[in-house]
């Protein structure tokens, strides 16, 4: 299976992902520059987390003009699958790819923390790998992760179950229902505010994050 | 600093924009895309925005 992750100028774990996909899990994996256009080789396009264009105006609000972002959507809109991490999360926002926005964080600063986060969801890849409301621990960093939708899409998303992880109490930085990740209604893209790739490798300390990689890989792979 | 009287405040961005169009009907279409599509995200923010004739912009015609 084919990984390919986005690099936009300021992004910054984008090689913490490559390592997990391409080193810990034996898959190709390439390095797709935000000016390329072309990704129809991939399987899997993963935007990850930093500082796209130093988040100037709004986190992800000018990465999303971007040509690869064309390129992206087209790829989500064929059924193939999108990952947004932590800054590639609010990018998918920003696009439209994923409802609502991320805000500030209710208190106003960045939290740099560990997590307890609850799988609410596991029919899918992404979350496959798990147990249903089991609670894993993964990193966040972020200064605007508090995810915001006006009430009638936080009801879409909560009948279409589309949130597949959600804070367990605290909810540090105050997101709307907890939601600490969702997808789109046909489960094929993907945004969450923490970090699985900086809890895969075991010297990390915690191995919590690679359940979602894994279950890409198997869930995926099967239909690929 | 004692100034009792103030009962709100609200925190927002204030952009400023030096356009070419033909007249201001199609300034004001522009200008309203560029505020919905880049410098607001409507799912948080609002926006509104004056239009007013540049007579000495500094850039040569």
């Amino acid at each position: 299976m084919k990984f390919g992750v986005v690099v936009f100028p300021g992004s910054n774990c984008d090689r913490d992902v490559a390592y997990v996909t391409r080193d810990l899990l034996q898959q190709p994996t390439r390095m797709v520059w935000h000016e390329s256009t072309d990704i129809s080789d991939l399987d899997v396009v993963v935007i990850p987390g930093g500082f796209s264009y130093g988040d100037y105006l709004r986190c992800g609000a000018i990465a999303r003009f971007s040509p690869i972002m064309r390129s992206v959507v087209e790829h989500a809109r064929q059924g193939k699958f999108v990952l947004g991490i932590c800054n590639g999360f609010q990018i998918l926002t920003e696009v439209g790819l994923l409802p609502g926005t991320l805000v500030r964080n209710r208190d106003l600063h960045f939290i740099c923390a560990r997590v307890p986060v609850k799988v609410e969801r596991t029919d899918l890849p992404w979350t496959q790998a798990y147990v249903t409301g089991q609670i894993i621990t993964l990193p966040i960093a972020h200064g605007e992760g508090r995810y915001y939708a006006s009430l009638d899409i936080l009801k879409q998303l909560e009948d279409h179950n589309q949130v597949l992880f959600r804070y367990e109490a605290p909810n540090l930085n105050g997101s709307t229902n907890s939601i600490a990740g969702i997808c789109n209604q046909q489960g094929n893209v993907f945004g969450m505010m923490p970090h699985p790739e900086r809890a895969s490798d075991p010297m990390l300390g915690s191995t919590d994050g690679m359940g979602l990689f894994k279950g890409l890989l198997e869930g995926v792979g099967a239909i690929a | 600093m004692g100034y009792e009287t103030v009962e709100q405040v609200r925190i927002g961005k204030y952009v400023e924009l030096v356009l070419s169009a033909a007249d201001e009907d199609k300034a004001r279409e522009q200008v309203d895309r560029i505020c919905d599509r880049l410098l607001a995200n409507p799912v948080i923010e609002n926006y509104r925005f004056d239009l007013t004739e540049s007579v000495d912009t500094g850039v040569a015609r």
